[in-house]
């Protein structure tokens, strides 16, 4: 197939979808617009034509390198083709050598994925990579998946997520949020959507992103509490330092969640999955029974939870003083942690390569969008409510339909379509709106302190 | 050169070693190479010897008790005999100062010499700077207040104390932040100094110190930590370093062959495929994992067989394993493709699997042929986390669970009862080979054996023993004649094992976890030394401190 072909028939579909819809209702347009995988190609090429927000990504990832103009150069993209066709080591001069790249027309070539890597000590240009040019700088990030949960979800599991399961996400992102900025002093961090299941985190602070791999792996360690080892323990969580700031902190966040979403909306204490897996961690024969007991006689999620806090606690207090009692004096707590604190993936954080799906990129599965996450308002956020890239094609030609009513009736089609408005611009017509204006505070932040910090530079110049 | 840069000043190299009180101090940063002089072979190789066991006095001490407990000091004192106290630990300051002056002589000289052997081998390399971290660390802590001080002040390290004022606004925090044994210790904590997280680290992964905006909160007590993690670091940066300039070197006939044989008794072979044939295929694994695998390979193939999947760690651990026992690449993609596919994978989402298996045998990415995970690295390593089904059983699993599991696998109780009494005390790898003694009791008759140190050498002594005929190189080093007075369990004594480096149990990191600065992140540090090193290769050779090259 030659370009030419293309060209045409995507041509043609575009004019044929705007003559179809004419409904605005953002509601019908998404019923409407049920994305096909199949089509993802087709659709791409227009999301990369109109929709990636170029300019705004080059400001963020040139990190202000305004003297060296290389520095964009530097960093590493995995390009993922149709039929997982893995295109590592590629790397870009500039914005424009970027976009060239990804509103090639041919399908085969259009990327499906964008991964990100990191800045490595020279230009990489090929597949194979010369030993002696290293990863030197990388965005401090985290990857929380879904599936992690598994062993402890109660309403689904592997890549499925539903609006029960999904606030353990926002859980994760408001622990986390937490740490970076209030104890490890860091200010410009990007929640992204993963597009299907899970959140990214990244951290883009100079000192978070030139951490070397200790570091990254101490900061992962201080946020864990779920460690590994003990397999066939049914708590698998020891807490020994509950009154350790950060600790407490999340342990009344983790409460707060447990009491909300696993006690009262997911009826745990009622559970036919959760009950008994709750129940088995509390380890100790007498207990379990005991509770069993108990909760046999009670009704209700909430009230059965109080009487088992209330056993617990009896149970705790009368191990006081043997030395059994530093192992369960937090068993409470460490049930509900092992419920829902957040789980990191380790090897994600800590090496310096490892590749995470650009923001903005299109999941290949769901056609969704990796949008941003605003950490102060990740309670609002609706992973079910991120426009899928086909949505955005409707919702764009919606917005051409209404300029095209406004204008010359006789203007020709060509002449608005080809009219040059950058993706920033015409993305802010459709419900991408509020993303592309998250993702620009978000770079303009992070400019306005390297003015800051050239204004101090500059300061110190002028002293001597 | 900036090795012993400090994240919040660099320190200038002459501050550091500029030692006014040199005789005082029995720390060492080692930063300065021994002075140019002329050694011969049987010196270079006596001082090596001597220095090692000190190390392995140190590596036994640190199973049995906790560091920094009172009877961690006190066994350290006892098992090193007072020759090389005074050598290597304190000085006898009431002596000639000739005597000092070359016991310091020596000091410095083995301890470049060990550097040389242990910086060509990842494993070696890691053993080497836990063992060299400790002794530092107990001679630090052997100083008193007044003279650590004035160490890390001629080190340039002193840090400043957190004023008055904030101290008193923030100290409820920092009391409940703080680690401590025992609320004594809590309230003898005033003294905190406020220093960038990045500098204590050990601290911060295991949250023993408050931390706000980037600032660690670390008392006075915790201060050892952090130099200790300097001092961890300077020394994974300088044997990075001192490998390529070894590598680099045309030496081969002189020194390398001592310092092979210095380090030949550390790992012996690294097991990576091809050495011994045993005609693996897939279709013998089932047969050959009930007789012959040690437990870990076990419980991934009954995994990889009942679940049709395996995680990403137990596919490297398990992966690497079949290839070191000789399976073909080949046979390992069809052993992954058959399974993964039962398990409902595409023939598409399997692709990036064989990406990985291809990887491991060396034929894509790095093109690094990779060895299998030795005891230590497994039982030092990644934990499994749920689902997981890599790490070392006797290490990982839940005691009743591997009870279970051994009584499963026909163990009679007498033997349950005592694998399990050596796993409660932290002896992973001599639990192992127990389970190996008793599983293969009939073949061995009255033969001894020494501990396991290698999931694959477990596998291949236990073909020898099962079908010698399959086996086609050499003798076993493993197995003794009874007249042979090698007791296992006694063997961990320093005098006999002095020689053959780190060998034994490793450490329980729970017992320890503690007061333990963990060297989990060693690999991390290793890494990270030599990404930053390649970035200044060109300033390598030219390096004053490479003085193992006068040395010899």
């Amino acid at each position: 197939m030659n370009d030419g072909e293309v060209e045409e028939s995507s041509g043609s579909v575009l004019a044929e979808r705007r003559t179809n819809v004419e409904v605005s209702d953002k509601a019908t347009a998404k019923a409407a617009a049920s994305f096909q995988p199949e089509e993802l190609d087709e659709l791409l090429r227009l999301y990369y034509q109109r929709f990636f927000p170029f300019q705004l990504f080059y400001r963020w990832l040139n990190y202000g390198h305004i003297n060296d103009r290389n520095f964009f150069g530097l960093r590493e993209f995995c390009l993922t083709l149709k039929d997982d066709v893995y295109l590592r080591y590629q790397s870009f001069d500039n914005q424009a050598k970027m976009e060239e790249r990804l509103r090639q027309k041919d399908p085969r070539v259009i990327p499906f994925k964008i991964d990100i890597g990191p800045i490595y000590s020279a230009r990489i240009t090929d597949t194979k990579l010369n030993p002696s040019i290293v990863p030197v700088e990388r965005e401090l990030i985290f990857d929380i998946d879904m599936t992690d949960y598994d062993e402890v979800r109660l309403c689904c599991s592997g890549a499925d997520i539903c609006g029960k399961c999904w606030p353990l996400m926002v859980l994760a992102i408001k622990i986390i949020h937490r740490v970076l900025t209030e104890d490890f002093g860091f200010q410009h961090i990007f929640w992204v959507f993963s597009g299907r299941r899970g959140v990214h985190c990244w951290v883009c602070d100079k000192k978070a992103r030139s951490l070397k791999q200790a570091a990254r792996s101490a900061i992962v360690e201080y946020l864990t509490m779920i460690k590994g080892g003990n397999v066939g323990k049914a708590r698998r969580v020891q807490i020994q330092d509950s009154e350790h700031a950060a600790v407490a902190k999340a342990l009344n966040l983790v409460r707060a969640y447990f009491l909300r979403h696993l006690v009262r909306e997911q009826k745990i204490m009622e559970s036919k999955k959760g009950l008994p897996k709750l129940l088995s961690m509390l380890e100790d024969e007498t207990l379990i029974a005991k509770v069993k007991k108990t909760i046999d006689n009670t009704h209700g999620s909430e009230k059965r939870w109080n009487s088992l806090v209330e056993e617990v606690t009896q149970f705790v207090q009368e191990k006081k003083g043997t030395p059994e009692y530093r192992k369960v004096r937090n068993m409470l707590d460490e049930m509900q942690v092992q419920f829902c604190y957040p789980r990191l993936d380790v090897n994600v954080s800590h090496g310096l390569n490892h590749l995470l799906k650009s923001p903005f990129s299109i999941h290949p599965k769901t056609g969704r969008v990796c949008v941003p996450i605003n950490p102060d308002f990740a309670d609002s956020f609706n992973p079910f409510d991120v426009p899928t890239v086909k949505q955005l094609e409707h919702e764009l030609n919606v917005a051409y339909d209404a300029a095209k009513n406004q204008m010359d009736i006789s203007t020709p089609d060509d002449a608005i379509e080809n009219k040059k408005v950058s993706p920033e611009v015409e993305a802010k017509k459709t419900s991408l709106k509020e993303s592309i204006i998250l993702f620009e505070t978000f770079v303009r932040r992070l400019e306005a302190s390297w003015k800051r910090q050239r204004d101090r530079a500059e300061d110190q110049k002028m002293e001597f | 050169m900036e090795v012993f840069g400090s994240a919040q000043k660099m320190v200038k190299r002459e501050a550091l070693t500029t030692n006014k009180h040199a005789p005082t101090f029995t720390t060492n940063f080692f930063l300065e190479p021994p002075y140019y002089e002329s050694i011969n072979l049987q010196e270079f190789e006596a001082y090596a010897i001597e220095r090692l066991k000190v190390l392995r006095a140190f590596e036994n001490v640190a199973f049995k008790s906790p560091r920094g407990s009172p009877e961690y000091a006190e066994a350290i004192i006892k098992d090193i005999n007072k020759d090389l106290r005074y050598r290597y630990i304190r000085p006898l300051t009431i002596t000639s100062e000739d005597v000092l002056l070359e016991n310091k002589r020596r000091d410095v000289l083995s301890h470049f010499i060990l550097r040389m052997v242990f910086c060509r081998n990842e494993e070696q390399k890691r053993w080497f700077i836990q063992q060299e971290v400790d002794l530092f660390r107990f001679r630090l802590s052997q100083e008193d207040a007044s003279t650590i001080s004035l160490f890390l002040k001629e080190s340039n390290l002193d840090y400043t104390p957190l004023p008055d004022e904030e101290y008193r606004n923030i100290r409820p925090i920092l009391e409940k932040s703080t680690y401590h044994y025992n609320n004594s210790q809590a309230i003898a904590d005033t003294e905190f100094y406020k220093i960038d997280f990045l500098e204590a680290l050990d601290s911060v992964r295991q949250r023993k110190v408050y931390l706000s905006q980037g600032w660690a909160y670390v008392p006075r007590r915790l201060l050892l930590d952090v130099v200790c993690g300097r001092y961890r670091d300077h020394l994974a940066m300088e044997l990075s370093k001192l490998s390529r300039v070894i590598a680099d070197s045309q030496e081969e006939n002189r020194l390398i062959p001592v310092l092979n044989s210095l380090a030949s008794g550390y790992t012996g072979s690294s097991y990576s495929a091809g050495e011994f044939e045993f005609g693996i295929t897939v279709d013998n694994l089932d047969q050959l994992s009930n007789e012959s695998f040690p437990l870990c390979a076990k419980n991934m193939h009954e995994h990889l067989r009942k679940d049709h999947h395996l995680k990403h760690h137990a596919r490297l651990q398990y992966g690497l394993y079949l290839k070191g026992i000789g399976l073909s690449m080949d046979d390992e993609m069809k052993l992954y493709r058959t399974e993964f596919m039962k398990g409902g994978m595409t023939d598409k989402a399997f692709k990036q699997h064989e990406y990985g298996v291809r990887h491991m045998y060396g034929k894509e990415g790095r093109r690094v042929n990779y060895t299998p995970y030795s005891c230590i690295k497994i039982i030092t390593g990644n934990p499994p986390g749920p689902d997981d089904h890599h790490g070392c059983p006797f290490r990982h699993f839940n005691p009743s669970l591997l009870q279970q599991r051994l009584k499963s696998y026909g163990v009679p109780p007498k033997g349950v009862e005592e694998v399990i009494s050596l796993v409660s005390r932290g002896h992973y790898q001599i639990a192992c080979t127990k389970y190996f003694e008793i599983t293969h009791k009939e073949k061995l008759e009255n033969a001894l054996v020494e501990s396991i140190q290698h999931p694959n050498q477990y596998f291949e002594e236990s073909r020898r023993l099962l079908h010698p005929e399959t086996v086609k190189e050499t003798q076993s080093t493993f197995l003794r004649k009874p007249a042979e007075p090698v007791n296992v369990m006694q063997n961990s004594s320093t005098a006999q094992r002095a020689y053959s480096g780190p060998a034994g149990p490793v450490s329980s990191f729970d017992e320890t976890a503690d007061d333990f600065l963990g060297d989990i992140d060693l690999d991390a540090a290793l890494l990270d030394a030599e990404t930053s090193q390649a970035t200044t290769s060109n300033s390598m050779n030219t390096d004053p401190s490479n003085g193992q090259q006068r040395a010899a």
